[in-house]
C-alpha cells in the first residue's frame, strides 16, 4: 500500500514524511508532492492508495486534485488537511467522497488513527474488487462451459423429466 | 328715530360685511397658509408631501411646488451621500480584511508546528522573528501614507517567510532607485500585488522570479514614483486581464480578488484618480503590474478614519 502527501508548505510535507511511522501502518512507499501537477504525475505513474492533501495551494487546490482522481476512476482514499474551517470546502470534500477532513495543525496520533482507518478501508475495497473480479471470471468460465456442453445439459434435463 | 334706525342698520350691515370678509379671509388665505405650513412640517419630518391642488392661492401653490422640488432634491443628495458613505465603509472594511489575513497567519502557525514536530529549533526561531516583524508592521499601520522604504522592508519580510515555506520555489529581486526611500505611498499596496504574484505564479514546476523595481519617472510633466512588480509565472488569464485593463470590477463572489479591487479603490480615493495602475502580461510569460503614483496628493484625508 502506498501513500501520497501533497502540501505546498515544505515543512508540513517533510514533517509528515519523516515523523510518521509509516511501517506500522503497513505503508511501503510514501510519495510527496508540493503542488497538484506533481501529484497528478505521481498518481499516473505509481500505484497510490491513500492521499493526504492540503486544500489551499497556489495553482490548483486539493479539491481539484480529488475531482480529477474521481474522474479518472483511481481508487484512492483521500484525507484532507486544511487550515480553514470553510463550510464550502467541507461540502465539496464530502461531495467528492473524501475519507476525512481535518484542520491543521494536527497531532500525529490523531492523523495516524485516521490513516489506519483509511488503510483498512482501502484493503476492504481491494478485497471487494478482487471478489467481484473473481466472480466475473467464474461467470465467464461458467458461460464458456455452458456453451460447450449446453446441448447435452438441456437434453439430459428434459430426459430426466 | 329713522336716523337711529339707519345707524343700527348700518352697524348691522357693517358687522355682516365684516363677518363675511372674515369668513372669506379664513377660507381663502388662512386655511391655505395653514395647509402650507402643515405640509412643510410633514416634509421636514421626512414624510411624503400632500398634494396641494385645493389651494386657491396661485402664489402659495407655486411656493409649495418649489418647496416639494427642493425637498426631493435634498432627499436625492442625502441618498447619494449615504451611498458614498457606504462605499467608503466597504473599502475600509475590505482593507481591514486585507490587513488581518487570517489565512496567512494560520499557515504560518502550521509551518511552525511542523518545524516543532521535527525539532528544528533554529528555523522556528527564525520564522517566529519574521512573523512577529510582519504582524507588528501590519497592526501599527493606521496612517494613510507610509515611507516606501518601510513598505519595501515589509515586503521583504513577507517574501522571506514565504521563501521558507515554499523552499526555493521562487526567487525575488528588489531594485530601488536613489531618492525613492522617503517617497510616501499608501500602506499594503506593494504587499497586495506581491501576494498576488505568490498566489498565482509560484508553483514547484520551475523556479519563479519575482521582481520589484522602484524608479522615478516624468510622466506628462509630473515626476512620479513608478513601481513595477513582475513575475515569470503563467500571467493573468485573458478574461481577468481584460477586466483589469478596462477597469471593470472582478468577480469577488468567492471572496477572492478583494485585494486588487480594494487597492485600486483606495488609490483612487487617496490620489483623486491621479494614480494609475497598469496590468499586462509579459512577452516571455508572466504577469506585470506597474503603478504610477504622483508625489503629493492634494488632500491626504481622502478617506477619513485613518485608512
Amino acid at each position: 500500500m502506498n501513500a501520497l502527501l501533497v502540501d505546498d508548505d515544505y515543512f508540513v510535507v517533510t514533517a509528515l514524511e519523516k515523523k510518521i511511522d509509516w511501517q506500522s501502518l503497513h505503508i511501503e512507499e510514501v510519495y510527496t508532492a508540493n503542488n497538484v501537477a506533481q501529484a497528478r504525475e505521481i498518481i499516473r505513474n505509481h500505484p497510490v492508495h491513500i492521499l493526504i492533501s492540503d486544500i489551499d495551494m497556489p495553482q490548483g487546490s486539493g479539491l481539484e486534485l480529488l475531482a480529477w482522481i474521481r474522474e479518472e476512476n483511481y481508487n484512492i482514499q483521500a484525507i484532507f488537511l486544511t487550515n480553514y474551517a470553510d463550510f464550502n470546502y467541507a461540502q465539496k470534500a464530502i461531495e467528492l467522497q473524501s475519507f476525512e477532513y481535518f484542520l491543521k495543525p494536527i497531532e500525529f496520533d490523531k492523523l495516524m488513527l485516521i490513516i489506519q482507518k483509511a488503510v483498512a478501508r482501502a484493503k476492504e475495497q481491494q478485497k471487494n474488487e478482487k471478489a467481484i473480479q473473481e466472480g466475473y471470471f467464474w461467470q465467464k468460465i461458467k458461460r464458456k462451459y455452458a456453451s460447450i456442453s449446453g446441448e447435452n445439459w438441456s437434453t439430459g434435463a428434459s430426459r430426466s423429466l | 328715530m329713522i336716523a337711529q334706525l339707519l345707524v343700527v342698520l348700518l352697524a348691522v350691515i357693517i358687522a355682516c360685511n365684516l363677518c363675511f370678509i372674515m369668513l372669506y379671509f379664513q377660507k381663502k388665505v388662512l386655511k391655505p397658509i395653514k395647509n402650507f405650513s402643515n405640509n412643510l412640517a410633514i416634509l421636514t419630518n421626512d414624510g411624503e408631501p400632500i398634494d396641494f391642488k385645493s389651494s386657491k392661492m396661485v402664489e402659495l401653490e407655486k411656493a409649495n411646488r418649489q418647496f416639494i422640488d427642493l425637498v426631493t432634491q435634498m432627499k436625492q443628495i442625502k441618498i447619494d451621500l449615504y451611498e458614498r458613505e457606504l462605499e467608503k465603509q466597504k473599502i475600509q472594511l475590505d482593507y481591514m480584511k486585507l490587513q488581518i489575513k487570517p489565512h496567512f497567519f494560520l499557515n504560518c502557525l502550521t509551518t511552525i508546528y511542523s518545524m516543532a514536530q521535527m525539532q528544528m529549533h533554529a528555523e522556528i526561531q527564525n520564522m517566529t522573528l519574521s512573523i512577529s516583524k510582519y504582524f507588528r508592521y501590519i497592526f501599527q499601520n493606521g496612517q494613510d501614507f507610509v515611507r516606501l522604504e518601510d513598505e519595501i522592508e515589509h515586503v521583504r519580510t513577507y517574501l522571506e517567510i514565504q521563501k521558507q515555506r515554499y523552499r526555493n520555489a521562487f526567487d525575488y529581486r528588489i531594485e530601488q532607485a536613489e531618492r525613492t526611500a522617503d517617497v510616501r505611498i499608501p500602506p499594503l499596496v506593494l504587499q497586495t500585488f506581491i501576494e498576488n504574484a505568490m498566489k498565482y505564479a509560484v508553483s514547484r514546476e520551475h523556479e519563479v522570479q519575482v521582481v520589484l523595481t522602484v524608479t522615478r519617472q516624468v510622466v506628462e510633466d509630473e515626476e512620479m514614483t513608478v513601481i513595477r512588480i513582475s513575475d515569470t509565472g503563467p500571467g493573468f488569464p485573458p478574461p481577468v486581464l481584460d477586466s483589469l485593463v478596462n477597469g471593470q470590477p472582478l468577480d469577488q463572489t468567492e471572496g477572492t480578488r478583494i485585494g486588487i479591487m480594494n487597492t485600486i479603490q483606495r488609490l483612487e480615493h487617496l490620489y483623486h484618480n491621479k494614480a494609475q495602475v497598469r496590468f499586462s502580461n509579459r512577452e516571455g510569460g508572466g504577469a506585470c503590474v506597474v503603478l504610477y503614483l504622483p508625489d503629493h496628493p492634494e488632500d491626504r484625508s481622502g478617506l477619513e478614519g485613518g485608512i
